[in-house]
């Protein structure tokens, strides 16, 4: 598997993909820093509350990580689709299927391949973000819950490379990429109804998020990250209930889901791929 | 035996890519499958490597199961698609292959090296594989596929993408092989390149094996003799068409069919009695084209 793992990273290096996609982060960083300092600059005036300039700031953040979900997603999403069924559709399984290497060897060293490089970008992503909005905000954030809630966001596109594999070990790059998309999309609007069924108190739409994040966690994970990060400020912070936040915490329990959650996917995935004709 | 199958089938949806497959290859044997395009050949191979699952049936490949991984470890295989990893360099591909097929690392560099030469890409090695040509991307799939050295070479239409001299280099590269003991199982649509290259012969279609056995054996299947002589009796003639022997005559030169070798002299025998000069005679083989085409069509 350890061949897998280097041969899969060589791979992901030199796609067209990450290497736009990091042009892209940079531009986001860059525009995420400008916007965070106009912001910080206008609400600095003599007699504004400091609490004010933190509430701003973690809307800031929570903005920041929210739009980061959708460069992580997106990552997760082009460059795991084809993780499998590129190689089947190129013809390049043949090569290496035939060698004395074990489907599960394939499947798990790309799997892990992949979450590596989604993790390292996803972390080097939020970590940006929240220096910057810490920086320019001068944010009061607990070292050890930014951190856990950093080490918590990385789950976010592990659970969107998990089912990407899932599709990608028996179906076409393209349906596993459109049908991946969709439940990322599902998990967004999911996350979005629960958020504002907590702030109208309806217990409908609350149930309509938390079974859309039984479907795809993406989403809830996102949320306790941004809760966990945020420590207790951005527990008590009303602006915890803007639809960058998490108004609804959900609890450890998804954590635990969340976790059983890819290793059924990706046991699913070992399933299919085992079972495939090249 | 190196490979044997039973009744090995493979069926899709509305179409039987092979069908109850009976097949016993011996080591050292160099076999050749003929067959036409979609008649199941690559399926065939693809079964006995564990690239494609048998609906039913059994295979084993060097004593193992069919796609087991003691089995793949002695195996090399060039697929009929031989895309490689096109961001890799030669060298690069090579010395992922050398490290999965365990060879010791104090030998990778030589026998990567040694093997680049063989194929004809030495020099070329440092080159990232997508901007080669397909001859020379076949080339490293071959190299690929002998890298370590197997016990059992599948080979699916080797020189698909070669020129003429390409060619030559592969029939050379797998009579090397065969030389050091190498079993090698040769799907091609070059009748001629497996006329030259293998002892045993397959026929395979519609997904069904046709006929299998030495080379020799349907090269002799049909025996004719061409006769150059003067003078030869009317009588004789006549003898020759009431055992509907006579085939046919163009001047001087007779074509007549004969049941077994021992034949020939008889004839040349009661010819010279007759009073018939004798300039020449020639046994007819069949070629292997004449052979594929009997059986295709029965």
């Amino acid at each position: 598997m350890k061949y897998i793992v280097q041969l899969t990273l060589k791979e992901i290096m030199n796609k067209r993909i990450l290497h736009m996609g990091i042009v892209m982060t940079v531009l986001y960083l860059l525009l995420f820093g400008v916007a965070s300092h106009y912001s910080a600059k206008s609400i600095g005036i003599p007699g504004s509350e400091p609490w004010f300039t933190q509430q701003i700031g973690y809307q800031m953040l929570t903005m920041g990580w929210y739009i980061s979900t959708f460069l992580c997603g997106a990552l997760a999403i082009l460059t795991g689709s084809g993780s499998l069924s590129g190689e089947v559709e190129s013809g390049t399984i043949l090569g290496l299927a035939s060698k004395p290497v074990s489907r599960p060897a394939i499947v798990g060293g790309k799997f892990l391949a992949y979450t590596i490089v989604t993790a390292v970008y996803s972390t080097v992503l939020v970590g940006a973000v929240a220096l910057l909005a810490g920086y320019f905000f001068k944010l009061q954030v607990e070292p050890i819950a930014l951190l856990s809630g950093i080490g918590l966001f990385m789950l976010f596109p592990v659970i969107l490379l998990a089912l990407a594999h899932l599709g990608s070990a028996r179906f076409s790059t393209m349906a596993t990429g459109v049908v991946t998309f969709m439940l990322f999309a599902l998990a967004i609007i999911g996350g979005f109804i629960e958020q504002i069924g907590v702030m109208m108190q309806n217990a409908s739409m609350v149930n309509i998020g938390v079974v859309s994040s039984l479907v795809v966690p993406s989403d809830a994970i996102y949320r306790l990250a941004v809760s966990v990060a945020a420590g207790p400020m951005g527990k008590s912070s009303v602006v915890s209930f803007g639809p960058f936040g998490a108004a609804s915490t959900p609890s450890t329990a998804m954590l635990i889901y969340a976790l059983v959650y890819i290793i059924i996917v990706m046991a699913f995935a070992f399933r299919f791929f085992g079972k495939r004709d090249f | 035996m190196l490979i044997e199958t039973y009744n090995l089938s493979k069926q899709y949806e509305q179409n039987t890519a092979c069908h109850e497959i009976c097949l016993s290859i011996k080591e050292g044997q160099v076999f050749g499958l003929l067959g036409p395009n979609g008649a199941g050949k690559s399926t065939l191979v693809k079964m006995l490597l564990g690239l494609v699952y048998p609906t039913s049936g059994q295979a084993r490949v060097l004593g193992f199961p069919a796609g087991h991984q003691k089995a793949k470890k002695q195996t090399g295989y060039l697929p009929e698609l031989f895309r490689q990893y096109e961001w890799l360099s030669a060298a690069e591909l090579l010395q992922l292959y050398a490290r999965i097929y365990e060879i010791p690392a104090s030998q990778q560099k030589k026998r990567i090296a040694e093997t680049l030469q063989l194929v004809g890409l030495q020099g070329r090695e440092r080159e990232r594989i997508k901007g080669y040509s397909k001859g020379m991307q076949q080339r490293l799939a071959l190299a690929g596929a002998i890298l370590h050295k197997p016990a059992l070479l599948f080979l699916d239409e080797p020189t698909s993408a070669l020129d003429p001299i390409g060619r030559r280099e592969v029939r050379d590269i797998i009579a090397l092989l065969s030389n050091n003991g190498t079993t090698i199982f040769l799907n091609s649509h070059l009748l001629s390149e497996v006329e030259m290259t293998c002892t045993h012969l397959g026929f395979i279609n519609h997904g069904n094996m046709i006929d299998s056995g030495p080379v020799e054996d349907f090269m002799q299947q049909k025996h004719e003799i061409t006769i150059v002589a003067e003078e030869v009796p009317a009588s004789m003639l006549n003898r020759w068409r009431l055992e509907k022997r006579f085939i046919a005559q163009h001047d001087q030169t007779y074509t007549l069919a004969v049941d077994n070798k021992e034949e020939i002299p008889l004839l040349v025998e009661a010819l010279v009695a007759g009073g018939s000069r004798i300039y020449q005679v020639e046994s007819i083989q069949s070629g292997l084209e004449e052979v594929f085409m009997e059986l295709i069509q029965d």
